[in-house]
């Protein structure tokens, strides 16, 4: 099992290496992100109309999203990857099973994840200053509940796209997206109208998003909050896992496997 | 069916069938294959070919009968039973942006090959793959290379039973030649069961010491050319006219 496991995680390595899309994907459009908004929130302190913390949530909460938008593409992308080269008959009339596979893809893009956000954040604080290396610390926690949640929403998509195709392609690089307005990256869920805070309390992102701020605001979080973040994320995983293993039965009931394109 | 029931099958298939919504694709199919044995899959597009073939791979689960091999159900014992074995199919490809050699390498770990680098060294080698392309870019192949970079990557386990599906379909000739040349030698010196299909009938004929003849879904005759041309066309008859069978299963007629 580890050597298969290590076989998808080497195949998503080679590609990640060989291929110019996924290194501007993984380093070169979050960086770019990261920079632009740290010269704007430094301008913004200098020129006095935000203090120090404004700008530092507002980087901190661009690379936690980056990260959460990033783990959920990559996973789903992965899969894609493996439609777009013809390669799923190979892969699962091996002894591969669906299981080993996606611990290999979710294994492969923690790595990637973490080199990316290694090197984002270092160069970060050289060049604009935010957020204080110590501060990256204490963002692991809310980091490790989005990373969950990602998961589950990759997780989903994958099965989406087994059991559609590449017809719903689209959703691998922007289901994430559609929860940002309800996450509060860069404001409270009191800024939300009421109907929609309803619906943003129940999300694992916003416990995320929320106790980032509390940490960038020299608080100690509310650690209930960020438990009850992961409890969901973990219930989203296992829903999504149970969803993907249905679709797995549908696809080998109905020949889906052998003609995926 | 003439010819089917051999003591001790490698492959064993027992009335499978297989339905898509009201289409019936497969339908009460039975063969078996021994070791060393070379059966040939023949059918007009459509017959079913493909959708055998799938459900002999594990990709796709029958709505009834029973698949064995190496005397075990796949159903229950689907990854044992794929560690010794293999496919190769046109329609089957490998990252366009891996090489050659990392694609094998790969395929290497899935199925557990030991001293991996050797092993796919010694399969480019005798694919005529030569070293500079087995580095570049898979994408950037040949469709002749390609073809038989899929059939290095299933012998890459030595596989005891082999599926080919179409193996020479995008060769030229030469290399189509060599390619049937490896395939008689991976059965003759190491007992490989192989499962082939294709529409080559001169190929079939060459290759195979059984034949399944399948016309819409169903097995119309299976035995060595000669027995399956004389099913269906007479006693009269010889393998030279198998291609009338194969005609004639393609009308509808058998």
């Amino acid at each position: 099992m580890i050597r298969r496991v290590r076989a998808v995680i080497r195949r998503h390595l080679y590609d990640a290496v060989r291929n110019p899309d996924r290194i501007a994907d993984m380093l070169f459009w979050p960086f770019l992100d990261v920079v632009t908004w740290g010269f704007f929130g430094r301008f913004l302190v200098r020129g006095g109309q935000a203090s120090f913390v404004a700008p530092a949530q507002l980087i901190a909460g661009i690379i936690l999203w980056g990260a959460f938008r990033a783990f959920q593409r990559d996973v789903a992308v992965g899969f894609l990857a493996e439609i777009w080269s013809r390669n799923i008959t190979g892969l699962f009339s091996s002894p591969l099973t669906f299981p080993e596979y996606l611990s290999g893809l979710m294994l492969v893009n923690l790595g990637k994840l973490a080199l990316a956000l290694g090197l984002i954040t270092l160069a970060c604080c050289v060049l604009t200053g935010a957020p204080e290396p110590a501060l990256v610390v204490h963002l692991l926690a809310p980091l490790a509940v989005l990373l969950l949640f990602a998961a589950a929403i990759g997780l989903t998509v994958t099965g989406l796209i087994l059991r559609f195709s590449t017809r719903v392609q689209t959703l691998a690089y922007g289901l994430a997206g559609l929860l940002m307005p309800l996450s509060c990256v860069f404001y409270p869920r009191s800024a939300l109208p009421a109907p929609l805070q309803a619906i943003a309390v129940t999300l694992p992102s916003t416990a995320a998003f929320e106790s980032m701020r509390e940490l960038m605001q020299g608080r100690s979080p509310s650690a209930a909050l960020l438990l009850r973040g992961a409890a969901v994320a973990l219930l989203a995983v296992l829903a999504a896992a149970a969803y993907f293993g249905s679709v797995v039965r549908a696809a080998r009931r109905s020949g889906r496997l052998l003609r995926l394109d | 069916m003439p010819g089917a029931v051999l003591t001790d099958p490698v492959l064993r298939v027992a009335s499978l069938t297989k339905r898509f919504g009201a289409k019936l694709a497969v339908e009460e199919v039975s063969f078996s294959a021994s070791r060393g044995e070379i059966l040939g899959i023949l059918g007009p597009n459509g017959a079913g070919k493909s959708t055998v073939i799938g459900m002999l791979c594990g990709l796709l689960e029958p709505d009834g009968g029973c698949i064995e091999i190496f005397g075990r159900r796949l159903a229950q014992h689907r990854a044992s039973i794929l560690a010794r074995m293999n496919i190769a199919s046109p329609y089957a490809s490998l990252p366009g942006q891996l090489s050659a050699r990392q694609n094998l390498s790969i395929y290497a770990d899935l199925y557990g090959v030991e001293r991996p680098g050797e092993r796919i060294a010694e399969l480019l080698q005798l694919f005529g793959i030569p070293s500079e392309a087995a580095d570049m870019r898979f994408s950037k192949l040949s469709s002749g290379q390609v073809i038989r970079v899929s059939l290095c990557k299933a012998l890459l386990n030595r596989p005891e039973l082999l599926l080919l599906d179409e193996p020479t379909v995008y060769l030229d000739t030469e290399i189509a030649a060599q390619t049937r040349s490896v395939i008689l030698r991976e059965r003759d010196d190491r007992g490989t069961t192989i499962v082939l299909t294709s529409h080559n009938l001169g190929e079939i004929q060459h290759l195979c010491d059984r034949i399944v003849l399948l016309s819409r879904g169903r097995a119309i005759a299976c035995g060595t050319a000669l027995e399956v041309t004389r099913a269906v066309l007479g006693r009269e008859r010889d393998s030279a006219a198998l291609a009338e069978v194969f005609s004639r299963a393609a009308r509808g007629e058998v």
